[in-house]
């Protein structure tokens, strides 16, 4: 019988982690890992998980295995040198013009780091919920948004200068073109605040739903959003009235990348568009490459912009593959394929090269030539 | 995938996720959503639970028969001709074994798919939101009501909840004290009265200290949108067993024990699938004293 009651126990306790792992897993701190490249120094810095990793571009070793050729970047350093699962980091860390690296963590804290040796600096403790995108540095002051629904400025040295108080979260990394900052927020409205002193100067009418990922500001001075209301909108920042909004298969997440006047961005659905900043009209049908052999078709988010390099833009999608379109001709086709990952991080250019982050796999960073082949990965130490 | 993933989502997750968001949208308060959702698919699935009950009684009512127990003893020592023999009783009696553990077979994702529908809604992180968004159906217009309003109460519907009162330094786990005391209650009035030297019942005791014990910690640590699903459950589970007249209130009295229809059985029977018992071999000691207040 006390046989009995044991496997009743066990049976519950491993009920208990089932359900702990499910609802983890549902209602916890993951997301897909942000990075950032030091392209002077040749330095990657990336944000996944309990760590943050500064990663040495400049140099490879061997893994010394025949079956896993590859070889692999070094860790400079990585913050905390020893993992804490209540503090995580997920948005790409920020480089500021006076040198420090700003890693924004899933514990409600800013964390202020010496980029060459992973230092703490200051943390900045003002926050009351996660901080879900990275901060924007801009003309000596940091804008850090925050899920508790405040975007909080500060100066570089952490101190707190203003906090504006919006309607819900905010997931998105505001835009500022030096005199005011554009905030989107979760209440489906995006705040044109002043940047000296955080008063409001006008805010959107409701957009009819929220808007999670960094808008696209043009010279211009038109804001480019991508809604759960499955549309684009252009928006002036004059008084920010809608100018135009077009359509989406999918929801729309972050901000497309501006390039000679073209739109370049994707959905959640998976679906690739270029289109006509003027008016919003699309140049070329919007398509949505085939799954491959072993891709799951539902799972082919894009959610953050692309990468625009030599005529080709570089998506990256959730579904396992990275896609290269032609600039003018369009014609998306798979340029790179991580078996058994998913990819949701905007991939981004390092010299010769393009940084691809995956999520879910051992090997977090993979770098590959032009033509798609992998030359390098960083493996995180354990 | 992944058939089984494309069938789960689409047969059990999507349904649930857009009947509770669109609840939600009706009433505008995700704690209120929940109760409501929770109570709505309780009720679909009543019909499955009335008949896991009523085998389960038709179950009992036969174990308890004086030609089953004849059986048992006649048989104690041939196992494989006890089974032939409990079949042929099943038969003549059109009792089907499995007819119980089918409804409850059927109604097991449905909770599954329950507790994960309230997980996927209270989407607070990015990567939460863009799983959300695949299983929308696109007539929901489901962009104007995100993010959901995760505040119900003094609670944060995605996070665990604790009540802090004036003067005290530390959160007071409310729902998952109110968790625990359900879980309890519920596994007592449901529980009938045990057999003397039932084996059965050592087991079911054991359930009954652990489940609510498991179930408050969950509540503890999980999101508090799920301990008010747990505590609704509860409640709709107590009463659906009330409206069909089989709680056991006489579980709840300290000490009292409810007369068994076979506690003057010269020797009860275990359970249908219990071992046979080798020759010489005692019965446990529990049983020796007329069996404990059960359970």
């Amino acid at each position: 019988m006390k046989i009995k009651k044991l496997t009743i126990l066990i049976t519950i306790l491993a009920g208990a982690l089932l359900l702990s792992a499910c609802a983890g897993s549902a209602a916890g701190n993951l997301s897909w890992p942000g990075f950032t490249t030091d392209t002077q120094n040749n330095i990657a810095y990336l944000a996944n998980g309990t760590h943050v990793y500064a990663i040495d571009l400049s140099s490879t070793v061997s893994s010394g295995d025949a079956k896993d050729p590859t070889p692999k970047y070094n860790q400079k350093w990585r913050f905390p040198a020893a993992p804490d699962n209540k503090v995580t980091f997920y948005a790409a860390p920020v480089l500021t013009e006076d040198g420090q690296l700003l890693a924004a963590s899933y514990d409600n804290q800013l964390y202020s780091l010496d980029p060459n040796t992973g230092t703490l600096n200051w943390t900045f403790d003002g926050a009351e919920n996660k901080l879900l995108t990275s901060p924007l540095v801009n003309g000596g002051k940091i804008f850090l948004p925050s899920s508790d629904f405040n975007l909080y400025a500060l100066d570089l040295n952490g101190k707190l200068l203003w906090q504006y108080t919006t309607g819900n979260a905010l997931w998105a990394t505001p835009v500022s073109d030096g005199q005011l900052v554009y905030q989107p927020s979760m209440d489906h409205h995006i705040y044109a605040l002043d940047a000296e002193s955080g008063d409001l100067v006008w805010k959107t009418d409701d957009l009819d739903a929220p808007i999670a990922g960094q808008p696209t500001l043009s010279p211009e001075g038109i804001l480019y959003a991508g809604t759960f209301n499955k549309e684009l909108l252009a928006i002036d920042t004059q008084n920010g009235s809608v100018l135009w909004k077009q359509p989406l298969q999918g929801w729309g997440w972050s901000g497309p990348v501006l390039q000679d006047g073209v739109l370049y961005f994707g959905d959640l659905e998976g679906y690739i568009y270029a289109k006509n900043a003027a008016d919003g009209s699309d140049i070329g049908q919007p398509s949505q490459p085939p799954a491959q052999s072993g891709q799951k078709a539902t799972e082919r988010a894009i959610p953050e912009r692309p990468l625009v390099l030599d005529g080709k833009v570089y998506y990256a999608s959730e579904i396992g593959s990275v896609y290269a379109a032609d600039t003018q001709a369009g014609n998306p086709m798979a340029f790179f394929t991580l078996p058994g990952g998913k990819l949701y991080t905007g991939p981004q250019s390092a010299g010769e090269l393009i940084l691809i982050a995956s999520f879910g796999t051992r090997q977090p960073l993979i770098a590959v030539d032009s033509t798609g082949r992998v030359i390098a990965e960083f493996v995180p130490p354990k | 995938m992944d058939i089984v993933g494309v069938i789960w989502n689409g047969l059990i997750i999507n349904p649930m996720i857009n009947l509770l968001l669109f609840i939600y949208s009706l009433i505008a308060n995700f704690g209120i959503a929940i109760i409501l959702f929770t109570i709505l698919i309780r009720l679909i699935t009543h019909p499955l639970q009335a008949k896991q009950m009523k085998s389960t009684q038709a179950m009992q009512d036969m174990q308890k028969s004086k030609e089953y127990q004849e059986m048992q003893k006649k048989y104690k020592d041939d196992k494989q001709k006890l089974q032939q023999e409990q079949m042929k009783l099943y038969q003549e009696q059109g009792i089907n074994p499995l007819s119980g553990c089918l409804p409850l077979l059927v109604q097991f994702p449905i909770i599954i798919g329950l507790y994960q529908a309230i997980t996927r809604a209270l989407a607070v992180t990015p990567f939460q939101m863009v799983g959300l968004s695949r299983h929308v159906y696109p007539f929901l217009n489901i962009s104007e009501l995100l993010p959901i309003n995760n505040q119900f109460l003094w609670m944060d519907l995605a996070q665990p909840e604790r009540l802090y009162l004036f003067g005290l330094s530390f959160g007071i786990p409310v729902l998952a004290i109110v968790v625990l005391a359900t879980t309890f209650m519920q596994s007592r009035l449901m529980t009938p009265p045990a057999q003397p030297g039932e084996q059965g019942a050592q087991m079911t005791q054991a359930m009954n200290l652990y489940m609510p014990l498991f179930m408050g910690y969950l509540a503890l640590t999980l999101a508090s949108g799920l301990s008010l699903y747990f505590i609704t459950s509860n409640l709709v589970t107590i009463g659906q067993y009330a409206a069909m007249g089989k709680l056991h209130w006489d579980n709840l009295i300290p000490g009292k024990k409810k007369a068994s229809p076979v506690s003057k059985a010269p020797q009860p029977k275990p359970a249908l699938k219990e071992p046979v018992k080798e020759p010489g071999q005692g019965t446990p000691k529990s049983s020796s004293k007329g069996g404990k207040k059960k359970t």
